[in-house]
């Protein structure tokens, strides 16, 4: 009788101890999800991207950056900026800024685009997508939509 | 004697009653929904912590939780397939008790169980949406062609339901509200009603078995009732991790994507495909009245055993019909 | 009598009324109402270019003998062979044309083209300006309805010639393309003619400039220029192209080198390294796209890949000039970024492994644990039995 009472003990304290391990596995699991986490490589929700001071790009001059993944020029130009995708309309190569005749080119196929991003010459059909600069203080941002 | 031991006397005192020799495996089903509807409610709480419920950000939110939280894309895993396992074990809950006869003297609970049948559905199409990828959007969207159809009522629902005529922010907006906000009060109210019914009807149990000499206390039942819950969240996990979910894109108003609803779905589809619609969801609405009414309906063991075997001959057929169409 | 004419009257004030004070001396309509309905869409009913001006005659009388009175310069349906100059009669007078911001020198271009030349030399069966711009339906270019509207050119040129446009071009403009050329593109409209063997590179070029360029570099220009061989057309055709293919490096080398010569091992050499880019693009794309359906972030990848094809496609026109070491360069770069995201991209299938070794370690525990729950429910069982 003392033998099964004990062995019975014993059964009922493996099973406390298995489901409070049960348990603890499941809070600490939780917990690690509850914790932010650092890496924050996506941001879709982001509206705003820094892309440099405004002094750092001289009239006439371009800086390309990613933005979301996509290649976009900001350009300086004599009316202002403008921030354009980098992706040529054709057929998706990566235009490059001209400084000397400012206009931005396709090395694939010749397409020119001029600093309103319409099309100037060559295959393409549709004007270089625009994004959104804007000069806060002495720092230039670029964010999604027209602008 | 202290206040702990106190309670756990009394626990202990109402695990040792004996329990009727014929609960055996079907018996647990309603205990299993219970320990699901558990995980969801769990799993949800989490996921609203990083969930946002907008049209600009929803996609990307959960993308978010997919991943960059830590283990994030295995509590959204669990809440979906938790999900898919809960409206199953619902269903066949529902097929043994009715053909177990144990709705007999037991009509209104039979009643709130259709209800939270009913309940459930409604959790899995609005918690579909707010995942807000292609096929969430333009399969709810389909709903939407189906009830701007119908006359008068139709327009009502959708402005009660979506906000508007038009499936956008604002219907993503209510849908969570319902998701998260008052389905969960409903659902954990009637399921609170349920049960208390059954302490207080007794389970249900032939009257043949009654005679014998009972071999199981209520605290057997409740350990073997254990095992099964192991056993389902090891299977929730499971399909979480082999079966990672799979989003179809940021959700695009503009670009039309031809979505099969989800299985449990599929009879409702498949009618709907046969019939025109307005017709379709009348004779749908006929059907869930039948099934609130089946108490009635089939005094007589044999006729219920007919209508029974009728109406899973019907929906399995519109299933299939839905799933190959 | 008078009751006639009363009514001529009344019918001819209706009629002004109708066609408005633009038309209020034209009477011809009355009459050739065959021909009132074409010309009243076109331009020249707009600007009020009335029938005299290309018939002669009076308009302003219903009597037909006067209106069509050899003293009122009645002249009838003009001669094939002086509608040119007809037309030109206004249409190269920069003063005339000047208002309407028109070029004029549309009939200079005309006599150079060989529709102009065999006119001048009396056949009259060519193309003369109604051919192409009708008679009477005159309407501008831009005019989606217009015979000469950049959509319609290849059905008016066809009224006349067999040949007809049907490779990418055609398939291009079939859908929509408003870049795409069309018969007027390459051969010219008002002077048009076939372009010159020497010159078809440089018709080509207008678009594709890029491969233009880099032909002019290549060892084929001089020598196709000196055996006077066609310079695209020869690998690529003129009216029926093909989409670029590189089973051309199969086909159309050896119409000219020995399958076993050095120049055709150039060619394959050039087809081995384009493919085995392309190879790698298409693969690290699916594989993207694969990631993507699984809900992994790849925006990182996506702008490494949207450079790679860059690469590739810069590759494309370099080809021409068979210049191995350029093309070896761009397609490196492209084939070393795309197995460089494939790789990372296999990487994610890592995460799956360890994701199963951890459920297979959760399984384990929840093995024993329903073992621990059964052995707890067979001591209880075994207890009141």
């Amino acid at each position: 009788m003392t033998e099964k009472h004990e062995r019975r003990t014993f059964l009922s304290k493996l099973l406390g101890g298995a489901l409070a391990v049960g348990v603890v596995g499941v809070i600490g699991a939780v917990m690690a999800y509850l914790f932010p986490p650092e890496r924050r490589v996506f941001n879709p929700a982001r509206r705003r991207m820094r892309v440099a001071r405004a002094d750092e790009i001289p009239l006439g001059k371009g800086k390309q950056v990613l933005f979301d993944g996509e290649p976009v020029w900001v350009l300086h130009l004599k009316g202002g900026w403008s921030a354009f995708s980098a992706i040529c309309t054709h057929q998706g190569c990566i235009v490059h800024w001209d400084e000397k005749r400012l206009i931005l080119s396709c090395p694939c196929h010749a397409g020119l685009f001029d600093t309103n991003g319409n099309v100037l010459s060559g295959l393409p059909r549709r004007p270089l997508k625009r994004f959104r600069v804007s000069v806060v203080r002495d720092e230039i941002f670029i964010g999604p939509g027209e602008g | 004697m202290s206040a702990f031991a106190r309670v756990r006397e009394l626990l202990s005192a109402e695990l040792r009653q004996i329990a009727p020799p014929s609960v055996g495996f079907w018996q647990i089903l309603g205990g299993l929904t219970l320990f699901l509807l558990f995980l969801e409610i769990t799993t949800g709480i989490l996921l609203m912590v990083y969930y946002r419920p907008s049209a600009d950000e929803a996609y990307e939110s959960v993308f978010y939780i997919i991943n960059d939280v830590q283990l994030g894309w295995l509590i959204h895993g669990m809440h979906r397939w938790g999900a898919q396992l809960f409206i199953l074990l619902v269903l066949v809950h529902l097929i043994r008790v009715y053909f177990a006869e144990a709705y007999r003297e037991r009509e209104l609970n039979w009643v709130i169980g259709v209800v939270l049948l009913l309940v459930v559905g409604a959790f899995a199409f609005t918690g579909t949406l707010l995942v807000w990828d292609q096929r969430a959007f333009w399969g709810t969207d389909a709903v939407r062609r189906v009830l701007a159809e119908i006359p008068i009522v139709g327009r009502a629902i959708l402005y009660f339901l979506w906000g508007g005529t038009e499936l956008d922010a604002n219907a993503l907006l209510r849908f969570y509200v319902f998701h998260v906000g008052l389905l969960p009060w409903i659902a954990i109210g009637l399921v609170m009603v349920h049960l208390y019914l059954v302490s207080r009807q007794g389970i249900f149990h032939r009257a043949e078995a009654q005679e014998q000499q009972s071999a199981q206390t209520y605290g057997d039942i409740v350990l073997r009732g254990l095992i099964f819950v192991v056993l389902s969240f090891g299977i929730v996990l499971t399909l979480a991790v082999i079966f990672p979910v799979e989003l179809s894109g940021r959700a695009d108003p503009l670009t039309y994507q031809s979505v099969k609803p989800p299985w449990y779905f599929l009879p409702a589809y498949g009618l709907l495909k046969l019939v025109p619609k307005a017709a379709g969801v009348a004779l749908a609405s006929l059907g869930v009245l039948g099934l609130f009414a089946a108490p009635w309906l089939g005094r007589n063991s044999w006729v219920a055993w007919g209508l029974g075997m009728l109406g899973i001959a019907t929906v399995a057929l519109l299933a299939a019909y839905g799933w190959r169409w | 009598m008078s009751a006639r004419f009363l009514s001529i009257m009344i019918l001819a004030l209706a009629l002004a009324e109708l066609t408005g004070r633009a038309q209020e001396q034209n009477f011809c309509l009355v009459c050739h109402s065959e021909i009132k309905v074409d010309y009243l869409e076109s331009i020249h009913a707009a600007f009020n270019v009335t029938c005299v001006a290309c018939h002669g005659g009076d308009p302003t009388t219903l009597d037909s003998r006067a209106a069509h009175a050899l003293e009122a310069f009645f002249r009838g349906t003009p001669q094939r062979a002086e509608i040119p100059e007809l037309c030109a009669s206004c249409h190269s007078d920069p003063m005339r044309m000047k208002p309407y911001g028109l070029r004029t020198d549309q009939y200079a271009e005309y006599q150079t083209s060989r529709h102009g030349k065999l006119l001048a030399q009396g056949d009259t069966r060519v193309a003369v300006c109604t051919d192409c711009h009708t008679a009477h339906r005159i309407l501008p270019a831009w005019e989606p309805r217009s015979t000469v509207h950049f959509e319609n050119i290849p059905s008016t040129c066809a009224r006349c010639h067999a040949q007809r446009d049907q490779g990418v071009h055609s398939a291009a403009l079939a859908k929509g393309n408003t870049k795409a050329p069309t018969c007027a593109t390459c051969h010219g409209a008002h002077g048009a003619a076939p372009p010159g063997v020497e010159n078809v590179s440089k018709v080509c070029g207008m678009c594709h400039l890029a491969e233009r360029t880099h032909f002019e570099s290549s060892p084929h220009k001089k020598s196709m220029d000196a055996q006077n061989i066609g310079e695209c057309a020869s690998c690529h055709g003129s009216h029926t192209i093909e989409p670029t293919d590189r089973k051309l490096f199969d086909t159309v080398c050896t119409n000219c080198h020995g399958a076993d010569s050095r120049a055709h091992l150039v060619g394959q050499k050039i087809k081995t390294l384009l493919l085995a880019a392309d190879e790698s693009l298409r693969e690290a794309t699916h594989l993207l796209e694969q990631a993507q359906q699984r809900a992994v972030d790849v925006s990182a990848y996506r702008s490494r890949l949207i450079e790679a094809r860059s690469y590739f496609l810069q590759a494309l026109p370099v080809q021409h000039s068979l210049d191995i070491p350029h093309i070896e360069e761009l397609t490196r770069r492209a084939k070393s970024i795309a197995d460089d995201v494939r790789s990372s991209l296999h990487s994610f299938q890592g995460v799956m492994a360890i994701r199963l070794l951890g459920l297979t370690l959760v399984w384990v525990f929840l093995l024993l644990l329903m073992i621990v729950i059964y052995l707890a429910l067979r001591e209880r069982r075994g207890e009141h039995l």
